[in-house]
């Protein structure tokens, strides 16, 4: 082979190698994501509950305060409560992930907050302010002030963020979100049934089709 | 092992490393553009960083900029490995610095400012970290 054809095969094996990549990483980010199949812990009273108990539908949700998938999907799922309201029943469970260093820490918060009722204002109040506290210099500083601004009792709040009790209920909550295949969050199960979606229009759907059976 | 044996053994570790900073970079942003749904997975700070404000410039994920930066410098080897001109080196080292100086910038943005770490830009930056150093040594011995 002259130089000059040489040459030209090297650029197209390398046209093709670069292709391959790409070709291959999309294989590799295409596939779908890992089916974890139905809910094994029923929906209890010792669950974070919001809205009418006896709806058609139950909407769970494992959830890490501090990621942003999960607030992008707060807000999803903010919008079926205004629109849905009674029809829909709400449930909170903690999956805080290692990676994320406030998260056990807000998700004790919510805890602490449940404890004098008001566990979804500290649950909507962190999801809002995310970015603020995630990269707090003084975590607990950032709680406390929120807790302030949702109106909690200051020294009962801060003597129950301490509690080993909350700490170990949070705990309690991650094993259990272990033993149910959790790997990443947000996950979603409707009615008992894991669900994807991506919109308020996907979600509404779903919820829709349930209430249809 | 005489001098210009020894420089080819850098292009060539050069140019494996861009091969594996493209596959990464890649990975990225297909994560990025076709990745669906958006989660944020167990043992990996690529939610966080990965979607940060910081991953995109004027709407262009880095990412893809990282991809297309690794595939002008394969490029760039390839021809200087064909031709070994002086100018030809120059093009690498000049691209391979341009990266150098980004991925340490991207460093110290993971470190300081979005205050999570995401293992696959940690690879890509430390590629372009060790690809900027290898060229700077290559230019000062065949100079």
């Amino acid at each position: 082979m002259s130089k000059k054809g040489q040459e030209i095969f090297i650029w197209l094996l390398i046209v093709i190698g670069l292709g391959a990549i790409v070709l291959g990483m999309y294989a590799a980010v295409a596939k779908p994501a890992v089916v974890i199949g139905d809910l094994v812990i029923p929906v209890s009273s010792a669950d974070w509950r919001k809205g009418n108990e006896n709806a058609k539908v139950t909407l769970v949700e494992y959830s890490d305060f501090q990621c942003p998938a999960c607030k992008y999907y707060y807000g999803i799922v903010k919008e079926l409560e205004k629109e849905k309201g009674d029809a829909v029943q709400m449930v909170y469970r903690h999956f805080p992930l290692q990676q994320h260093a406030f998260a056990k820490t807000a998700a004790i918060a919510t805890e602490a907050a449940g404890k004098q009722g008001k566990f979804w204002e500290m649950h909507d109040i962190l999801f809002d302010r995310q970015e603020e506290w995630s990269v707090s210099e003084n975590i607990q500083q950032s709680i406390v002030e929120y807790a302030t601004l949702i109106g909690l009792d200051i020294p009962k709040f801060i003597s129950d963020v301490q509690s080993v009790d909350l700490a170990s209920r949070v705990e309690r909550a991650i094993t259990e979100g272990g033993t149910q295949g959790i790997q990443g969050t947000p996950t979603f199960f409707i009615n008992g049934t894991q669900v994807r979606f991506q919109s308020y229009e996907e979600l509404k759907q779903l919820v829709e089709d349930e209430l249809n059976k | 092992m005489d001098t210009s044996k020894n420089n080819t053994i850098i292009v060539w570790t050069i140019l494996a490393l861009s091969v594996a900073g493209f596959t990464d970079a890649v990975y990225l942003a297909m994560k990025r553009i076709i990745g669906s749904p958006i989660n944020c997975f167990a043992f990996s700070g690529c939610d966080t960083v990965a979607q940060s404000t910081y991953s995109a410039i004027f709407g262009i994920p880095l990412s893809l900029l990282g991809a297309i930066f690794y595939a002008v410098t394969i490029i760039l080897i390839t021809y200087y490995l064909q031709r070994r001109t002086k100018k030809g080196l120059q093009r690498v080292l000049a691209m391979a610095i341009l990266g150098g100086v980004f991925a340490l910038y991207l460093f110290a943005l993971q470190a300081f400012v979005i205050k999570a770490w995401c293992l696959y830009c940690v690879i890509s930056d430390t590629i372009g970290v060790v690809t900027a150093l290898l060229a700077i040594y290559l230019w000062r011995k065949e100079k």
